[in-house]
């Protein structure tokens, strides 16, 4: 399984709990322990809050006024900086006075510092950084994981490690044991640091009394996974229902991962081939086929189990709405029939192809009985028993987490190729074969371009398709809440991330988009003029104009 | 199926690699159009159709790029056979017979692939770059 935040963020906090509740008279030599433990901390809490998305102190200071949340979130970081400094000089302050590592609230507090270590390291899996050193997103989560409610959730779970580990640092300088032969200046520097450490603390709670966070941001934020993806398993054709539905919910992450690694390549040759679009389309189509099938099976299975009659009719919609998603994706795949990008060179298996094999697989398995169900399977594939499907509640909420998760990764895929298809369809890099155009049309190539109507014709039929798919996985996220699935932290994330969206660059993002493309329609109703020296290109002659009477006889 | 046989008939006859190739992307069209006329008729082919409809364009698509193949258009289109024409079992026996009667008549076009890359280079269209034969 892949590694989530919580399993680090959970025993972090029970370390600094441990290690804080510790009353027994510590030697000096262990207090010196903690300070170095305290230090990596502190320091770990500044990184923490130094990631979230706030202006730092010097843009803070020109924008003039923030919002509560940023100015929270930067007292936070300015308290808790100063803290690691004061405990930095503190360390320097000391010399080489001897340490004690044993001591329990030592190894606890180093052990807080690793987990909580960690979990930034996952976070940080998220994202990378661009040419100039600026933080890009590099995963679906990572919109998640800076959107306001994750935010300010995380803020909270920091507060609280700083206000538990604040006042017990001070109590280590009441205690006096470190005052036998500390520089003073240390003991100085450890008091700034201890109350720093509860400024930052305070300053969150305080902020957060009347807004805390939501117990859905805190579930969302332990629910953040590593960004990596987990291990492969190859089908075995000998797999159970539940075995099947452990690996859609791999698949599907794996596919998810793969699409958004690769679509930065996608859109150029020579990867950028209808080849693979056309075989994503063709997946979509019969996962969402066959998840159909396993919808509708689950609707008559709900009734046998008592489900209630509201799961009853959520996957009621939700078949309904799967319904409406594969003859949109069966109609992309007949216009992928005609239309390609040209002369295939064959660059072997894509890692998303190889995903969507499996996940092709492993939903088909789940819709039908033959346990060596492929797509090509020449016979009549039956549908699966009811109770076979799903033997009681908790079997029937684990088919429709790997629904709902197949669901998404579709809707992903789908993004990813109508941006990659737009690019070609804007790039005149759609052809045709010229076999198949009317007698009389005189190209001499193999392909000839593609009409504009058929490009749109194609785009139009992805942005229809990628509706329904959107309208699919909505529904499905309703139940998968509803019926608090493995998923729902699925379905939280998209509307984190969907606000997140909205709220920072969606509308930049969306004008972006628009202005694109009109631009490039504009140039195609202008008749296309030859550019970049390809006039001999057959395409925009065609556009053109330039073979008479050719396009206008092509229409069918 | 109305126009298959004569599909078939084509195939059988062929006696040059170039009539081969082009009765050749025929039946992969006349595969496509009745598969995709069918996908809907019953649920449990769906997935199998639709395979098959795909197979048939990525076959068609490979012999487009032959150099022995004609680029004139005009290939014969295969007309959709109507709803009250043939049954299921029947479109499924004329596809299982084109696709056998294609395996029939492609060792014929691998034992030629050096000729045709050749021809392919020798007949590479001017701004684009050689392909190869793969």
């Amino acid at each position: 399984m892949t590694a989530v935040f919580g399993d680090f963020l959970r025993p972090a906090g029970e370390h600094i709990t441990a290690a804080v509740s510790i009353r027994d008279d510590r030697s000096a030599e262990a207090a010196f322990g903690v300070i170095p433990q305290f230090g990596r901390l502190l320091s770990t809490l500044a990184r923490y809050v130094g990631d979230l998305p706030v202006p730092d102190e010097f843009e803070a200071a020109m924008a003039g006024s923030l919002s509560p949340e940023a100015q929270t979130a930067l007292d936070a970081r300015i308290a808790l900086r100063r803290g690691t400094q004061s405990l930095r000089h503190a360390m320097n302050s000391l010399g080489d006075v001897v340490i004690d590592d044993s001591h329990p609230a030592v190894r606890h507090l180093s052990a807080a510092a690793d987990f909580l270590a960690a979990g930034r390291d996952l976070l940080q899996t998220h994202f990378t950084n661009g040419p100039r050193g600026a933080r890009r997103d590099r995963s679906y989560w990572a919109q998640v994981i800076t959107s306001r409610p994750v935010t300010a959730a995380l803020l909270g779970e920091l507060a609280d490690c700083a206000l538990q580990l604040g006042p017990w640092a001070a109590r280590l300088l009441v205690a006096g044991t470190m005052e036998r032969g500390v520089p003073a200046a240390t003991l100085l520097d450890l008091h700034t640091a201890s109350h720093c450490t509860w400024v930052a603390g305070a300053t969150v709670q305080s902020a957060q009394r009347n807004h805390p966070p939501t117990a859905d941001a805190c579930r969302l934020l332990s629910a953040i996974p590593a960004n990596f993806p987990p291990p492969r398993v190859a089908p075995s054709g000998r797999e159970q229902v539940r075995e099947l539905c452990d690996g859609v919910v791999i698949t599907a992450e794996r596919l998810r991962q793969a699409a958004l690694r690769f679509a930065p390549y996608a859109r150029w040759p020579p990867t950028a081939t209808s080849v693979t679009w056309r075989k994503d389309a063709l997946a979509s189509a019969i996962i969402s086929h066959a998840s159909q099938v396993i919808l509708r099976t689950l609707t008559e299975r709900a009734k046998q189990l008592a489900a209630g009659a509201a799961i009853g009719t959520q996957l009621h919609n939700a078949a309904d709405a799967m319904s409406q998603t594969w003859p949109q994706w069966r109609a992309i795949t007949h216009h992928w029939d005609i239309l390609s990008t040209g002369i295939y060179r064959g660059t072997g298996t894509s890692a998303v192809a190889t995903e969507f094999g499996d996940l092709v697989l492993r939903i088909g398995r789940l819709a039908y009985r033959n346990e060596h169900w492929t797509p090509a399977c020449g016979d009549t594939s039956l549908i699966r028993d009811l109770a076979d499907l799903a033997p009681a509640l908790s079997d029937m909420i684990s088919v429709m987490a790997a629904v709902h998760t197949a669901a998404d990764a579709v809707t992903c895929i789908a993004i990813e190729d109508r941006e990659a298809v737009y690019t070609a369809a804007t790039g005149c890099q759609l052809y045709m074969p010229t076999r198949l155009l009317p007698d009389g049309c005189d190209v001499p190539f193999p392909y000839t371009p593609a009409l504009q109507s058929r490009a749109d014709a194609l785009l139009a039929g992805y942005d229809t398709a990628l509706k329904a798919s959107t309208g699919v996985t909505t529904a499905l996220d309703d139940l998968a809440v509803a019926t608090k699935a493995t998923t729902s932290a699925l379905a939280l994330a998209r509307q984190a991330s969907t606000a997140q969206a909205q709220g920072r660059d969606g509308q930049r993002r969306t004008l972006r988009f628009a202005q694109s493309r009109s631009t490039a329609a504009g140039n195609d109703v202008a008749g296309g003029s030859p550019r970049h020296g390809q006039a001999k290109n057959p395409f925009l002659l065609m556009r053109g104009g330039g073979r008479p009477g050719s396009a206008r006889t092509l229409t069918k | 199926v109305a126009g298959v046989e004569v599909i078939q008939a084509r195939l059988r006859e062929a006696s040059s690699l170039a009539e081969l190739l082009a009765v050749s992307f025929d039946a992969f069209e006349a595969i496509r159009v009745l598969a995709r006329s069918s996908e809907d008729t019953v649920p449990g082919l769906f997935a199998a159709l639709m395979t098959t409809a795909d197979a048939a364009v990525d076959g068609r698509e490979a012999i487009t790029i032959a150099p022995s193949l004609s680029w004139a258009p005009g290939s014969t289109p295969f007309a959709s056979p109507a709803a009250a024409d043939p049954g299921i079992e029947t479109i499924t026996d004329a596809l299982a017979a084109l696709g056998a009667l294609l395996n029939e008549g492609w060792p014929m076009l691998r034992s030629v692939r050096p000729y045709r890359a050749t021809v392919w280079r020798a007949q590479k269209p001017p701004g684009r770059p050689a392909e190869s034969i793969s």
